[in-house]
């Protein structure tokens, strides 16, 4: 009876924990992504008007214009700031969710526990 | 910049030894996350400012200047130095750039002071965890040796 119902509470719980685990993974890579992005944008802007950049699409070497450039990091790096919001969103609904999950596991188990203490004193 | 996982002011002596083990062991594994940051910052450092001294030699010498290219490891091919004043700088995310002598050098010099700081903050980080999983290890020591000596038969009875 209380079996069934624990099992499920309990996978419900351990997939909670991965997702929990991706999304940390996920951020964790935005996090480099946004590090990165920022330096060169900084390096974008400090450079003359005059200066050549180049961006590498695949093998070749695309010369570009420096203001393009500039605008093009700039707002890559607004969208990783907007995946990296809706990835620590998502980190502490996860987080409230699998609190949650734990404690009915936890009153499951004591549930459990205490069936099978009547069922041995019974026996 | 390094992420911080959210901890909550625990005073340790109030946690039960399982849970000190935990404790002990996710502090233990950021220690040795730390100490592979700080390599990795050190060994980046170094290159840049490898990269800053031959920046510095490439505009020293003279243009047609006979020089040795690598292809591979062991496999190099004569060549003369064509520009002894521009260079390209990878900037990041696939980001080139065509800068004089003067301004790569400083790019690199830029970036060996910026991961150098970085790489002491790692070092700070890592003290500061070090202390925290000496003293978490301490109360566990004594709680497992205050647990033998007050239970010398192991199996747990029901009081």
């Amino acid at each position: 009876m209380a079996d069934p119902q624990l099992a499920e509470a309990v996978q419900t719980f351990k997939a909670l924990q991965q997702e929990l685990q991706a999304n940390a993974q996920t951020r964790q890579q935005l996090i480099s992504q946004i590090n990165e992005t920022e330096m060169v944008k900084e390096e974008l802007e400090r450079l003359d008007e005059d200066s050549t950049v180049y961006k590498q699409i695949g093998p070749a070497m695309i010369k570009q214009d420096l203001v393009e450039a500039q605008t093009n990091v700039s707002k890559r790096l607004e969208f990783i700031q907007g995946e990296m919001r809706r990835v620590c969103d998502k980190h502490v609904a996860l987080e409230a969710k699998a609190k949650e999950q734990q404690a009915l596991v936890m009153k499951l188990q004591a549930k459990q526990q205490q069936q099978q203490g009547t069922a041995q004193q019974a026996a | 910049m390094a992420a911080q996982p959210q901890q909550e002011a625990v005073n340790i002596a109030t946690l039960g030894p399982q849970q000190l083990n935990v404790l002990r062991e996710q502090l233990s594994q950021e220690v040795d996350d730390l100490a592979d940051s700080h390599a990795t910052l050190g060994r980046l450092a170094l290159r840049s400012s490898s990269a800053a001294r031959a920046v510095e030699t490439l505009g020293e010498s003279k243009k047609d200047q006979a020089v040795l290219l690598p292809l591979t490891q062991s496999l190099y091919v004569k060549g003369k130095v064509a520009d002894t004043e521009r260079v390209m700088v990878n900037i990041g995310t696939d980001y080139y750039v065509e800068m004089t002598i003067e301004k790569a050098a400083d790019y690199c010099r830029r970036r060996t002071t910026f991961l150098q700081q970085q790489q002491q903050g790692v070092q700070k980080a890592a003290q500061e965890r070090q202390k925290a999983l000496n003293q978490v290890t301490n109360v566990l020591q004594q709680k497992i040796r205050a647990l033998q000596s007050s239970q010398p038969s192991s199996s747990g009875g029901v009081s």
